[in-house]
């Protein structure tokens, strides 16, 4: 029989030990980032920046006539796997079915496609942040210009926004996302995103602020070869606000477009 | 009478009115992509080369993002009804046209233009609407879909 004075002297050996093999395998608890609308980290000193985005923007059909309208050409050259699924899409579309229209079916459209849709993005531009608001579906993405690196993927989920960090080349911002959630999410239709899936973005304000400038340079080695790029711009429309847009699934089921007949899975 | 008269809504008329006269000419098309928003979903399952005219009863308006719902209920010759589902434009396109909230209501008479179903299911694209006062109101308006 365990004597009881055995006992009382070994357990705070045990609860230690107990508490490092826990921390052994959850890791230690990340670095403190300060937030980017912490005070702290507002009022870190920093370069002016080259422009401020701050403002409403509308996509552009006319705009974007030469780069494919609301998809991104040209391709590139897509991998076997991609390029069956991209010809059933088009295939599909010529015969007035949507494919895999999962932004149709309240899915999120995440990046790239929720840029490229005929709502106002509405973005605020501060010195530690970019936050950019589309009315499609309210979605929203974060971009980082405080210096932070890249949240590491073992304590931040993918997203179909990603994770994406900015800075200042020039007359040029250059966003860089990463870590996508690909359950879902297609660049456009038939074409989707990986896992590996990573956007450079070369972001430049024009004609005395009124255009908005986005060349998206894409990379996905399980999807496509090399990089895919295309320009997008955006006109100012700051006479306007954005508001709730949420995509519901009872208005769907009345919508003649986003039914189940109307789209082929 | 039409409300919501701009530019846009004047570019919508003249490039239906294109199209119906041009249907072989290479143009069209291009003319009419630069209108056709994309909402936020595909759009595919609209014939847009067409247009249909229905006068009928409506049945519900449901003004809400990302797109407004109408449902009318159409007679046919021998009093036989039928549902007609439109998809419209958001509030805030639609707002800028000249729509309200109020604009119409169940039991209102009403005609509605719009781009069918490629399949043959009663539904369609909002392309414009007239009222029992003969109002025109247009989808949308200001770049907005």
């Amino acid at each position: 029989m365990v004597k009881i004075n055995t006992v009382l002297r070994w357990t705070p050996v045990l609860v230690l030990a107990s508490a490092v093999s826990q921390l052994s395998a959850q890791g230690p608890a990340p670095a403190e980032q300060p937030g980017a609308l912490s005070k702290e980290n507002l009022a870190k000193p920093r370069a002016k920046p080259p422009f401020d985005l701050t403002g409403n923007w509308m996509f552009s059909a006319q705009m974007n006539r030469d780069n494919g309208v609301f998809n991104f050409l040209p391709l590139p050259k897509l991998k076997p796997a991609a390029k069956a699924l991209y010809e059933a899409g088009q295939k599909a579309e010529a015969s007035g079915k949507a494919f895999h229209n999962d932004a149709g079916a309240c899915w999120p459209a995440g990046m790239p496609m929720m840029m490229t849709r005929v709502w106002p993005n509405q973005t605020i531009q501060l010195p530690t942040m970019i936050v950019m608001m589309q009315m499609l579906k309210n979605e929203m993405r974060w971009i980082y210009l405080d210096g932070r690196p890249h949240a590491d993927p073992e304590i931040k989920a993918p997203s179909y926004a990603g994770d994406s960090i900015g800075h200042w080349e020039g007359d040029t911002l250059v966003v860089e996302t990463t870590n996508f959630e690909a359950k879902h999410h297609w660049v456009q239709t038939g074409i989707p995103v990986s896992d590996q899936f990573k956007l450079v973005e070369r972001i430049k304000l024009k004609d005395d602020g009124k255009t908005m400038e986005d060349t998206f340079i894409m990379t996905d080695p399980v999807n496509w070869e090399g990089e895919w790029v295309s320009t997008k711009r955006w006109y100012r429309y700051d006479n306007s606000d954005i508001e709730e847009a949420y995509c519901l699934p009872d208005l769907n089921d009345r919508l003649p477009a986003t039914g189940p007949s109307s789209n082929i899975r | 009478m039409v409300r919501g008269e701009g530019l846009t809504a004047h570019l919508v008329e003249y490039i239906i009115r294109v199209m119906r006269y041009s249907r072989n000419s290479l143009l069209a098309p291009l003319l009419f992509a630069s209108v056709i928003a994309l909402a936020h979903h595909s759009n595919v399952m609209f014939d847009k080369e067409k247009e249909i005219s229905l006068k009928g009863t409506v049945k519900e308006f449901v003004f809400a993002n990302p797109h407004v719902s109408i449902l009318i209920s159409v007679a046919d010759a021998n009093g036989v009804t039928t549902d007609w589902s439109f998809e419209a434009a958001s509030t805030q396109g639609m707002v800028r046209a000249g729509w309200r909230k109020s604009t119409l209501k169940p039991g209102d008479s009403v005609t509605i233009v719009g781009r069918p179903l490629r399949d043959g299911r009663p539904g369609a694209q909002l392309v414009r609407a007239i009222l029992a006062d003969g109002t025109v109101l247009q989808s949308s308006a200001g770049g907005n879909y």
